[in-house]
């Protein structure tokens, strides 16, 4: 019995950038799935388990995070560009995930930092208490705009709103968190 | 006099969000403001605090990574809608295939020559085959009927029966052709269309099972600027064999640069995407040189209603080829 030899794709992709690729998975190619998978799952799961802090939450939501993607490929035009619009999903789940386990004590499992870096591990333990103890919505703009780094443009194509409203509420988290720092101080 | 800012625009300065000229005009309100000054102050270190404070990226184990992958594929059906596509496809070409050939069997044939006539002469045989040359064979005149006197008659005519007188003539061969009802032209049994069943995750072990296997038949080539290749034979029945193939570029290019399709092997149905983990390291040794490269190559193929992963390695730490074949899941029967 003749076996079949599997088709060589590797140069195409090689060849192609991240738009040939990104087309290629629109149409449910799996070589470029499994591509867009390796290009932001690291991301993804490491936003994921800043905003749940939990190992097992964080992936399960980006578990959810690419089975929505890979859902949505077709649809998504290119308007921004593919990190923000992952992230975007990626919050979403996130934050529906934050919300539902509102009300349960929220054990970290991360391991405590060392005290040779940084601050030291009293205030980066009151600053994650404080970050858990702030609402959902303002914990997420916090973690995108200081730990994720996103510029205010980009936070509004991840959340979804305007410009302006990212500054309120980046200003409103700001307030909430630093009465929770007080507080866990 | 300067306009008191808004500690919107405040946060900005703070972030570095504000615009050149915002950003100065700002800069130079803060300089003469005193509260202002004090909640610029506050902002940044507010925002120095959560920064510094930020956790290391956490990573998910290359295991971790690979299941939920698999997961959310299965969870997602691309997989499942691109085979419906696929399937799709295969019914309407088996359709139109269908059509096409029953199309072939309807279509009016020139009328076969029966033998119930005694075979033409040598110059009627020519002619005929000079009308067929000239396309006009369809227009072929009826064979001559034998005058009944002579001895000849249409085969169309049935001939009176003839009186019983007790002793039973057998019937002349060519009468007995022309009574016998007319043979259908043989026909190709119709074979069913190749059916092809989409591939369905069906149940999925909790823990996977995995066997280590020595690789006899996995080939390494490598050349500078060229790429290296793993060729592997999957060991299992010779129906359900696939062959998987990966390419890797050396020189420490860690990016996954190889994307191989496993196929089914009758079909040639695609099962899944095998791929590089460029993170294994590879020495292969160029006439005399050593060189690094990476190359592991992971491709499911299906087993009977096994879904397993094969994945061949070959490193520097391990002077073997090996495979792993791990079962992945239990497709539809």
């Amino acid at each position: 019995m003749e076996t079949v030899l599997s088709l060589r794709v590797g140069a195409r992709a090689e060849c192609g950038g991240e738009e040939t690729w990104l087309t290629a998975a629109r149409a449910g190619e799996p070589w470029a799935l499994e591509r867009f998978y390796n290009s932001y799952q690291s991301q993804v799961y490491a936003l994921c388990h800043r905003v749940l802090t939990r190992t097992e939450d964080a992936k399960d939501a980006t578990q959810a995070t690419f089975v929505r993607a890979f859902r949505e490929l077709p649809r998504f035009r290119g308007e921004s560009t593919a990190k923000t619009w992952i992230y975007r999903i990626a919050i979403n789940e996130a934050l529906s995930m934050l919300r539902k386990r509102r009300d349960v004590p929220l054990p970290t499992d991360e391991p405590l930092p060392s005290p040779a870096t940084g601050p030291s591990i009293v205030e980066k333990l009151a600053v994650e208490d404080a970050l858990n103890r702030t609402r959902p919505a303002h914990r997420t703009i916090l973690v995108l705009r200081f730990w994720e780094e996103l510029s205010y443009e980009e936070i509004a194509q991840v959340l979804g709103i305007s410009l302006s409203a990212v500054k309120m509420r980046l200003l409103r988290a700001r307030d909430d968190f630093r009465k929770c720092y007080q507080e866990a101080r | 006099m300067h306009r008191f800012p808004d500690r919107r625009n405040l946060q900005s300065l703070a972030d570095g969000e504000a615009s050149g000229g915002e950003a100065e005009r700002l800069r130079r309100h803060v300089t003469e403001c005193s509260s202002c000054s004090e909640e610029l102050t506050r902002l940044e270190r507010l925002g120095a605090l959560i920064q510094q404070s930020r956790p290391a990226a956490e990573e998910m184990t290359r295991a971790e990574a690979a299941e939920v992958f698999h997961a959310a594929l299965a969870q997602s059906g691309v997989l499942r809608r691109r085979k419906s596509v696929l399937w799709r496809a295969a019914w309407s070409v088996a359709g139109l295939t269908a059509a096409a050939g029953a199309c072939f069997v309807l279509m009016p044939r020139p009328r076969a020559i029966v033998a119930h006539h005694s075979a033409p002469p040598v110059e009627e045989g020519r002619e005929r085959a000079r009308r067929a040359r000239d396309g006009a064979y369809f227009k072929l005149p009826k064979p001559p009927t034998r005058d009944p006197a002579g001895g000849a008659r249409t085969v169309r005519e049935a001939p009176a029966p003839k009186p019983q007188t007790g002793i039973v003539v057998p019937a002349e061969p060519a009468r007995r052709l022309a009574a016998a009802p007319k043979r259908e032209p043989r026909r190709a049994p119709a074979r069913p269309p190749r059916v092809e069943r989409p591939l369905l995750i069906t149940a999925v072990p909790d823990e996977p099972e995995a066997v280590a296997l020595p690789h006899p038949e996995l080939r390494v080539a490598f050349g500078r600027g060229t790429p290296v290749g793993a060729e592997s034979r999957a060991p299992g029945r010779a129906d359900e064999t696939a062959v998987l193939q990966a390419d890797a570029l050396a020189d420490g290019d860690r990016a996954p640069d190889a994307y191989v399709l496993a196929k089914r092997p009758r079909s040639g149905q695609t099962v899944f995407a095998a791929f590089k983990q460029p993170d294994v390291p590879l020495s292969v040794r160029v006439a005399g040189e050593e060189t690094q490269g990476y190359a592991r190559v992971s491709a499911l193929r299906v087993s009977g209603t096994t879904l397993v992963r094969t994945e061949c390695t070959v490193s520097s730490e391990s002077p073997e080829p090996n495979v792993v074949i791990t079962t992945v899941g239990t497709t539809s029967p």
